[in-house]
């Protein structure tokens, strides 16, 4: 096959060519391979065109330009070169253009919605403001607890037996005693005329007074049961004064309420009840005390628009009178 | 960093890093919370930034919390060389904003961050490179890389027109 490819040297073919002579059978089949040859084919390329290469820039390199244009990377004598090019190349020009129309442009009408939470303050600045801040809530807590108050404060003033306690002056018991033993002489005399008045004396002498009561302010709460029965009707105006002084029911309506959840004193309505149901029918002047002291507690529920007058120690008339309602009515005893 | 430069660094700055993260985002309450996380930790080093600086901080900042948002949710993939979409169909689209809109968020992310900041920010490919932890070489060819789609995309639509 060398041989036939014309790879031989001179020496190699005149050797190769005396053996041959030697061996006949080979020597034919030589001459048969010598005989063989393919037939050249007649193929083209058919897109040569597109494999021409002429001496315009590559697409890549006139994009890279072109971005390097628009982001002003060109030197100055670059820049000219390229925009002299552009003037020759109008198709490049049109892609420059489209370049510089794709360049983004910022929405200036997006803003950040909640500038005001990034803001900061300085430590005075900072401050005042906490500072502005508790004073308000401050402020916001007090006008709630003086709204709350002031309900209260209706709510107690609403109740006539306050009333009676916030109007009435603070007396001595003492005081009180020794007047009402006066007003019950006045009324017992002129009724028991023919009583020596040895046994008036002797009869005032029996008015049982506690000594707690007479010379110390207590409160319901430690007086006994049994005591409470004893007292005569002169003490049912005593208590509400004694309460009003020891325990300040007006000035401190926080603490009244809470005495009076405990349930341990008498409401004025309760106790006079209770009186009524425990007091003899006979005993008119008891009964009669009562009467006073319920219409001295509606006149002074009233502001004194309700009064009453006696006569020889009786009540004789009821009045009434307000701007536009007054009437009286006599009252037979 | 004084208090007042803090407060003129959120006037200036927090509109900007505001529409830099909802363009990338497309999420108004993501990005909100984003540019509040980042002054916060800003006003937590105020003692350590100093004014001058402090635009691209915020920006750096932004770029990486954002990057970090979006990794987390695995909503969209960082892909450096993206293959880009040859038929995105921008025919109902009339206006031209609206075109460059939508075909920027058919960019890869990182194309689409270099040249918003290129674009909105006017930031050199060096700041750039340091806001977003990327050799200048890089920044410049993402730059190209985008805008050479973005003329593209227009290309289109004027052939449709």
């Amino acid at each position: 096959m060398d041989y036939l490819d014309g790879k031989l040297e001179g020496k190699e073919i005149d050797r190769f060519l005396d053996f041959i002579e030697q061996n006949p059978d080979l020597k034919e089949e030589l001459a048969g391979i010598e005989g063989l040859k393919l037939p050249v084919e007649k193929v083209n390329f058919g897109n040569k065109k597109a494999l021409y290469k002429t001496g315009k820039q590559k697409p890549e390199t006139e994009n890279f330009t072109a971005v390097a244009y628009m982001e002003g990377d060109l030197s100055e004598l670059d820049r000219k070169l390229f925009l002299k090019h552009l003037e020759f190349h109008p198709e490049q020009a049109k892609e420059v253009e489209l370049l510089m129309k794709a360049r983004l442009q910022a929405d200036e009408t997006i803003v950040f919605p909640s500038k005001e939470k990034l803001y900061r303050r300085g430590f005075p600045k900072q401050l005042i403001y906490w500072g502005s801040r508790a004073a308000a809530i401050l402020l916001l807590a007090f006008a709630v607890w003086t709204v709350f108050n002031y309900n209260h404060w209706e709510r107690i003033v609403s109740q006539p037996e306050n009333i009676v306690l916030k109007n009435q002056e603070p007396i001595n018991s003492e005081e009180i005693i020794q007047k009402e033993k006066q007003e019950i002489a006045k009324v017992e005399i002129p009724e028991q005329t023919n009583i020596p008045a040895s046994e008036i004396k002797k009869e005032t002498s029996k008015i049982v007074v506690p000594e707690s009561a007479a010379k110390k302010t207590t409160s319901i709460t430690e007086r006994e049961p049994e005591t409470l029965d004893l007292i005569r009707p002169i003490l049912a105006q005593l208590e509400p004064v004694e309460r009003a002084q020891e325990n300040e029911l007006v000035a401190d309506p926080v603490r009244n309420e809470k005495e009076d959840t405990q349930s341990e004193y008498y409401t004025i309505d309760s106790y006079l009840a209770e009186k009524v149901l425990k007091i003899k029918r006979s005993d008119k002047s008891e009964s009669k005390s009562l009467i006073e002291s319920g219409l001295d507690l509606a006149g002074n529920v009233s502001g004194n628009r309700l009064r009453y007058e006696t006569e020889k120690g009786k009540i004789s008339k009821i009045s009434f009178d307000t701007r536009l309602l007054a009437f009286s009515i006599p009252v037979k005893n | 960093m004084t208090v007042n430069e803090y407060n003129q660094s959120v006037d200036q700055f927090s509109d900007r890093i505001y529409r830099f993260i909802l363009k990338n985002l497309r999420d108004e309450e993501r990005a909100r919370d984003i540019v509040q996380d980042c002054y916060e930790k800003l006003w937590r080093n105020v003692d350590n930034v100093s004014f001058e600086k402090v635009k691209p901080y915020m920006f750096s900042m932004a770029y990486h919390t954002m990057i970090d948002v979006i990794r987390k949710e695995q909503r969209i993939s960082i892909v450096e060389d993206h293959q880009l979409p040859e038929d995105i169909h921008f025919d109902q689209y009339s206006d031209l904003g609206e075109v460059l809109d939508k075909a920027l968020a058919q960019l890869p992310e990182i194309q689409r961050l270099v040249v918003l900041l290129r674009d909105y920010e006017g930031y050199s490919y060096e700041e750039i490179a340091q806001i977003a932890s990327l050799s200048e070489s890089q920044v410049k060819v993402y730059i190209y890389r985008g805008r050479v789609f973005l003329k593209n995309v227009i290309g289109k639509i004027e052939v449709l027109v």
